[in-house]
């Protein structure tokens, strides 16, 4: 053999080799990565910026702050008083800490005679770990044995001043929590929080002479008003879509497939549906991921919830992608299972000048689930408001608004109509009947914005404040000021 | 025989006062709340009314003071729980708190609503007259209100955090889950 040609067949080898290489390098710098959820996207983010993250402290805030001032009057905190649950908060981290610490369960007869004195009860909307709540806020409960799984909620009654009693939601149970630790400063909160200026709320078997203790507040003065919001995302909005994509898909963008379909819906798939984005027309983003064979760890409750709030930190953020500013807060959490796999799913809500916004349709701003150090889904409808129109709601003058005890009045009938549509049927012969059957099923009466996708046929555009009335998962939106039905009504948790 | 003669005009006295009380009430108009000589430890209270048909109300709400030496006083009532104490209460003046506010229902159902602030301990009586269009009284209800000062109003009892008396069964089962858990 020449020596010409065998150079020329070295030559050959090496490219092969080379070749090879290549190929086995793509290899496993695509494989699936452990560190999907908190990869730092590229250029969607300045490298200068710091990404701003809610602590997990923040987001989880009772839903509900109820005080009982005794003989019927009572009051819901608003979130701008939180500062009373910070306050309760620490004098209870006090009173755990003690030595002598006692936990005994109660019943719930007895947990509503407690609170039926003038008291103090905040509810989540979830259960929390109680141990690993306990940890995650610093506080030391010095007990032999702490029989108590889950923390749903927690109260504070003036008729037994040495005591806290705790509410296990998942398990229906009460426990009653006593140490020598002086807890005279809770009543300083409730005597605080009367002599401030205060929504009254009283049981509706106050009202209606009925037979349900749901708190209804008498007609309020409010500043909020119909407010016009935009997507966050459109369609046509291409740089805007391959920079949040690439948030998702990382190094791999170059190698992902674009779907246009002929309804708007953008659809970005990874592999053979590995990874999936999915940008709607209506500005509702959803992301999907298999968990795939790759090695499972479970997470505790907390690991989850920072994995999720890593996770919307990165990919989308936590304002709008336009930069409207508002305030998160978890609003749901439960366990699931997928594939036999354990994990969480969040959803978070955001808060419009104290006040809760709720998506029509049983819909959701941002929810996330969480299996193992895994994410495998996450949606997204943030909505985008002008940030000068967010901070002039503080300046709107007080409006009068409808007295809930009218619109359950005028929208009865309306109501039952909707809570037979979804197999509530609402016995009765005469409208007296069908009023107070229904009255008798409301579980919860609040104040939020609703986004509704249309009225009376026509794509709004806007949020309008409203009087939200729940019956189980059942939300019903009536117009603040005219008691108009607002949409139809939805199952399945309400706000975003 | 005097004093069973005396006794018999007092239950009559207390009878025929009650039914004047009760004779021209509206069976279309009810006070929700306050019940019939209630007692709260407020400084507030939440008056309702509802109203089974389209028509006119007003609503007074006044408190009860009586007439020493001249002067109108508010009633002690930390001493009084009886319904007949209250009934035999003389030289009575009615104060308005709130005077005459006309509520018009144009529906078979709606409901008067007001949250009253600011009272003090005394004994107060809301009335609500049904009217016609002209102004003319058809029917009136009388409710009265005793309210105590929040630092009166009874404490826990002590039985309220007493250990439940537990069944046999409860025990039992209590026991294996001691040992084998949930």
């Amino acid at each position: 053999m020449t020596r010409p040609i065998q150079i020329e067949r070295v030559k050959t080898i090496f490219i092969v080799v080379l070749f090879l290489m290549t190929i086995l390098l793509l290899y496993f710098s695509w494989k699936d990565s452990f560190l999907v959820g908190i990869k730092i996207p590229i250029d969607f983010l300045s490298q200068e910026e710091t990404i701003p993250l809610p602590f997990s402290e923040d987001l989880i805030k009772p839903n509900e702050i109820m005080v009982n001032f005794g003989s019927d009057a009572h009051t819901i905190v608003a979130r701008k008083d939180y500062k009373y649950w910070d306050a309760f908060v620490l004098s209870v981290s006090e009173f755990l800490n003690r030595e002598n610490l006692t936990i005994t369960e109660i019943t719930k007869n007895q947990f509503d005679e407690a609170t039926g004195y003038r008291s103090i009860f905040a509810k989540f909307d979830y259960d929390l770990p109680f141990k690993d709540t306990l940890a995650q806020l610093d506080i030391q409960a010095n007990a032999n044995n702490i029989p108590i799984e889950m923390f749903t909620g927690i109260a504070y009654s003036t008729a037994i001043q040495d005591s806290i009693i705790i509410y296990d939601g998942k398990n229906q149970k009460y426990y009653r929590l006593v140490s020598d630790y002086d807890l005279t400063a809770l009543n300083t909160i409730i005597d605080d929080i009367e002599n401030n200026s205060f929504d009254p709320y009283f049981p509706m078997r106050v009202f209606l002479g009925l037979d349900n203790s749901t708190l209804m507040p008498i007609s309020v003065k409010t500043e909020m008003k119909e407010i016009a919001y935009g997507k966050e995302i459109n369609y046509y909005e291409t740089e805007k879509i391959v920079k949040l994509a690439q948030t998702f898909f990382g190094e791999g963008f170059d190698f992902v497939r674009k779907i246009t379909e002929s309804s708007g819906t953008t659809i970005y798939m990874y592999g053979y549906g590995q990874k999936i984005l999915i940008l709607n027309k209506d500005g509702a983003i959803e992301y999907k991921e298999e968990l795939g064979e790759a090695s499972y760890s479970a997470l505790s409750y907390f690991d989850s919830l920072n994995l999720a709030v890593n996770f919307i930190g990165t990919h989308g953020s936590w304002e709008s992608l336009n930069g409207t500013k508002l305030t998160p807060y978890l609003k749901d959490a439960e366990p699931i299972i997928i594939d036999n796999k354990s994990g969480y799913r969040f959803i978070f809500g955001v808060i419009i000048n104290d006040h809760p916004l709720y998506l029509d349709g049983g819909k959701q701003t941002l929810s996330v689930e969480v299996i193992g150090n895994r994410i495998a889904n996450y949606k997204r409808q943030m909505l985008d408001i002008s940030q000068n129109t967010l901070d002039s709601l503080t300046n709107e003058p007080l409006r009068q608004t409808m007295d809930p005890i009218n619109i359950l009045t005028d929208n009865h009938m309306e109501m039952k109509t909707v809570l037979n549509a979804a197999g509530i049927i609402i016995p009765g012969t005469t409208e007296t009947d069908f009023f107070e059957n229904t009255s008798v099923l409301i579980d919860e009466i609040k104040m939020g914005y609703v986004k509704t996708d249309e009225m009376d046929g026509i794509q709004t555009g806007k949020v309008y404040p409203a009087w939200i009335f729940r019956v189980g998962d059942i939300y019903m939106y009536f117009d603040i000021f005219s008691g108009k039905l607002l949409s139809n009504p939805n199952q399945g948790p309400g706000g975003v | 025989m005097k004093k069973y003669v005396f006794a018999i005009v007092l239950i009559m006295i207390m009878l025929i006062s009650t039914s004047i009380a009760f004779a021209d009430t509206d069976p279309n108009v009810i006070v929700v709340n306050p019940d019939q000589y209630g007692t709260i430890y407020s400084d507030s209270l939440l008056v309702s009314v509802k109203i089974l048909e389209p028509k006119t109300i007003k609503v007074a709400f006044y408190e009860e003071k009586q007439i020493k030496n001249g002067v109108a006083v508010a009633i002690n009532v930390n001493n009084i729980n009886e319904q007949l104490d209250l009934a035999e209460l003389k030289d009575l003046t009615s104060e308005p708190v709130y005077d005459k506010e006309t509520f018009v229902s144009t529906n078979k159902l709606s409901f008067y609503t007001k949250r009253v602030e600011g009272i003090t301990p005394g004994l107060y009586r809301l009335r609500v007259d049904t009217v016609d269009s002209g102004g003319k009284i058809l029917f009136t209800s009388n409710t009265h209100l005793i309210v105590k000062d929040k630092s009166l109003e009874p404490a826990a009892e002590e039985s309220l955090f007493k250990a439940p008396q537990l069944t046999t069964m409860q025990i039992l089962q209590n026991f294996f889950k001691n040992i084998f858990g949930n």
